[in-house]
């Protein structure tokens, strides 16, 4: 060795981190992966499994001590959500999108009335959180929003329609994006926390999705929707920073999401080929399929190690931009590869849905589009590379 | 957890920064047979970075794994030859120091440290170690004196080194072989022109009836497991050469179109290639530290040659785009940008070939049962 030191790079856990990892793993074992197919045909959404990962305190892990959370590190976060999606993504994006986009921003930009009322409930495991950002015509262009939030005396007035909103017929509460100052190029909106059914708020429509199936997507109509003032979060016009610094945060929940549906696959795929016999014995002795298996690998564990890192250097306060991009890039990709690969060796047995393969390739094909698609990750770092500090 | 490299790591990284600052320079006339690799490896001595892995009782640094990664990855991204002839040395020097008797150790190792003589492996150029005895050199017994027979194709360093290891197998024995080069009966023919990795003093080495005197056998301890902790190192060092050429070719890329060529930087095709150059050798480095800070060698087993197989491929890919992205520019000779690309192409096949890679993950994956398979701690 080259002397000691008290700082090495390393990848251990820390006692924490295991302990959620580990308890994660058991639950998802026993609750949710045996039941996640049938979820998924009945587009069902678990309410009472929903209960049960509530008490266990995941819908606040992020959340301060203070305020009664974890106070659990991103890193035990991170990978609390990969163990998530290895049994069931839809659990894991509902789960994810309370944490990144709703506990977090509350937690950062919340006065203490607004975390009492708003973030304790999910703490306790009371409601989940849906973060309302995108609209029909604003996606990755989030700046183009047309919701409006107009100021009446004390309160505010919001019309206009939300697109996308994961958990948005299950939540508690959720964090609003709408312009108030149509003037301003950077600080035309604002947040706002507008608790479900309250007046004016309502949900619309619900999505028939491709994948994450048992999972809420829905249209929230905003019709004169008054609220107080004290429900904006953070300042007036803070509200693109906000959504991004969020977006920036839970990039690194979706890499570990997309690490799960990729383990998973590759996971249920050995098991397959070990067991599938063709041409006098099992396919697994086949060269080409072994190729593909160690490709797969390398890729999944290449992804676990970027989204802990960046989960890392957020943790730290370390810049984490670049990192985050890469995790999410790399990991949504990875995860659309791998179940592919996964589909084709298991043949028609992976077209069927007597099988979790094809539920897994559905489920893999929205990591690069939500939180930012592969497109919007590949121009962030292009970016952070050519005008960047380095 | 820390992803980050310590101090030490950091200023040992940086030392060998500084160094491959001037290999780089005379890394094109290297590729072109206008200078030999020697010289650049005489730095890398004189600077206590070949033998950096080397004990510290025979004049080495004491370092790991971490520290052949570290390294690997800066020369890796000035000149791949010389990159891959230091990792040879590197390795021979491991396999001397687990495999000799203390008498061994002292009579090669201080002098492979501090680069007086260079080592090099005789392996079959797409072969891995493992694979090395069926390389075409055979070894024969009789009276007690080893004689070895037999050609391998193309050894790299052999043009430069002074002593060969050959590994042989002596009926079920395997066993090292330290031949001195100059010695009667071993010819080292003439480095080709070759795609990449030019300059690496890759030639055939042919051995008729060469006799290996008794004491120059290395066969202290268990030779199998030690040449499986070779395999991983050597894969752990191409690795870091790897990502030393995907990180040149996004480095000159990301100065290309930022610099010299604004309205590229706006281009999304040029943005696309430099995002994907970026978090390919990212992960492909992540990976490489990773199996390098592994401890246990059932660990590292498995995660040394994904990140030699990744790292090969974000290599071969980020030095394409960098070429695309020079355009006519880094298609010329001595640009050093289409330098990158036929060395990445090379790496691909040199001492376990992608293929045997892949192959590698999937064999310790296979035999064990799907929910055992994430031995994250």
């Amino acid at each position: 060795m080259i002397g000691p030191e008290s700082r090495k790079m390393n990848w251990k856990l820390t006692d924490d981190q295991q302990m959620v990892r580990d308890m994660v793993r058991e639950f998802v074992a026993a609750e949710v992966a045996p039941n996640a197919a049938e979820w998924d045909r009945g587009k069902y959404f678990p309410s009472e499994i929903f209960e049960k990962l509530g008490e266990l305190g995941l819908f606040g892990m992020v959340a301060d001590e203070e305020y009664g959370g974890a106070g659990l590190d991103l890193v035990g976060y991170c990978l609390a959500l990969e163990e998530l999606a290895r049994g069931d993504a839809s659990t894991c994006v509902a789960i994810s999108v309370t944490n990144s986009l709703f506990c977090a921003p509350l937690q950062r930009y919340g006065t203490s009335e607004q975390k009492e009322r708003f973030l304790c409930p999910c703490v306790n495991g009371e409601w989940l959180g849906a973060f309302c950002l995108s609209e029909s015509g604003a996606g990755s262009d989030a700046a183009a929003l047309s919701t409006i939030a107009r100021r009446e005396g004390d309160d505010f007035v919001l019309s206009g329609s939300k697109a996308w909103v994961t958990n948005g017929a299950v939540c508690g509460a959720m964090l609003v994006f709408a312009v108030t100052d149509e003037e301003s190029a950077r600080s035309r909106v604002s947040a706002f926390v507008i608790p479900a059914g309250h007046p004016g708020a309502s949900i619309v429509h619900e999505e028939d999705k491709l994948g994450i199936r048992s999972s809420r997507t829905n249209q929230v109509a905003l019709d004169d929707c008054r609220i107080p003032r004290e429900w904006m979060l953070g300042e007036e016009g803070q509200g693109l920073a906000i959504a991004l610094n969020s977006l920036d945060g839970g990039r690194a929940g979706i890499a570990a999401q997309a690490v799960g549906i990729g383990h998973a696959a590759l996971a249920f795929t050995l098991d397959y080929v070990r067991e599938r016999e063709a041409f006098g014995g099992p396919i697994g002795r086949f060269g080409g399929l072994q190729e593909k298996l160690g490709t797969m690998a390398a890729r999944i564990r290449a992804a676990r190690l970027l989204y802990l890192r960046a989960a890392w250097l957020r943790e730290n306060g370390e810049p984490d931009t670049m990192a985050a991009s890469c995790a999410k890039l790399f990991a949504s990709e990875m995860a659309n590869w791998v179940s592919y690969q996964a589909v084709q060796m298991h043949g028609a047995y992976g077209y069927v849905t007597d099988y979790p393969i094809e539920r897994l390739y559905r489920d893999a094909r929205v990591t690069t589009i939500y939180e930012g698609t592969s497109e919007i990750q590949r121009l962030v770092i292009a970016r952070q590379l050519t005008s960047g500090p380095g | 957890m820390d992803p980050r490299l310590s101090e030490t790591e950091t200023a040992f990284r940086d030392l060998v920064r500084r160094e491959a600052f001037s290999i780089g320079v005379a890394a094109d006339d290297i590729d072109q047979g206008v200078t030999t690799a020697a010289s650049s490896i005489g730095r890398l001595a004189t600077a206590n970075i070949l033998g950096i892995c080397a004990p510290e009782t025979h004049g080495g640094g004491g370092g790991g794994p971490v520290e052949l990664a570290l390294a690997s990855e800066e020369v890796g991204a000035v000149s791949a030859s010389v990159g891959i002839v230091a990792v040879g040395h590197m390795v021979s020097s491991f396999l001397l120091d687990i495999l000799g008797t203390p008498t061994q150790r002292q009579k090669w190792l201080p002098a492979a440290v501090e680069g007086q003589t260079l080592l090099a492996l005789v392996l079959d150029c797409g072969g891995s170690l493992l694979e090395s005895p069926s390389c075409g050199v055979s070894g024969k017994k009789e009276t007690d004196r080893l004689y070895l027979d037999g050609r391998a194709r193309a050894v790299t360093g052999s043009t430069l080194a002074d002593f060969l290891i050959v590994p042989v197998k002596v009926g079920d024995t395997l066993l090292l072989a330290v031949v001195d080069a100059d010695r009667n009966g071993v010819t080292v023919g003439i480095e080709a022109g070759q795609l990449g990795l030019n300059g690496a003093g890759q030639a055939p080495v042919e051995f008729s009836g060469v006799q290996v005197p008794s004491g120059s056998t290395l066969s202290t301890g268990n030779v199998v497991e030690t040449m499986k902790m070779a395999d991983d190192l050597f894969r752990i060092g191409h690795a870091g050469l790897c990502v030393g050429i995907g990180r040149a070719a996004l480095e000159a890329s990301t100065a290309h179109v930022s610099g010299v060529n604004d309205e590229l930087c706006r281009e999304q095709s040029v943005q696309w290639m430099l995002a994907d150059m970026a978090t390919e050798t990212e992960a492909a480095r992540l990976l490489t530290w990773y199996a390098a800070s592994r401890t246990s060698p059932g660990e590292m087993r498995e995660a040394a040659p994904m990140a030699r197989l990744l790292a090969a491929d974000a290599a071969v890919r980020g030095s394409r785009s960098a070429v695309q992205i020079f355009g006519p520019a880094g298609n010329e000779r001595g640009s050093g940008i289409e330098r990158l690309y036929r060395d990445a192409k090379a790496m691909e096949i040199y001492h376990g070939a992608v293929e045997v890679q892949r192959l590698a993950v999937a064999g310790e994956l296979l035999p064990r049962l799907a929910k055992d398979i994430s031995p994250w701690q």
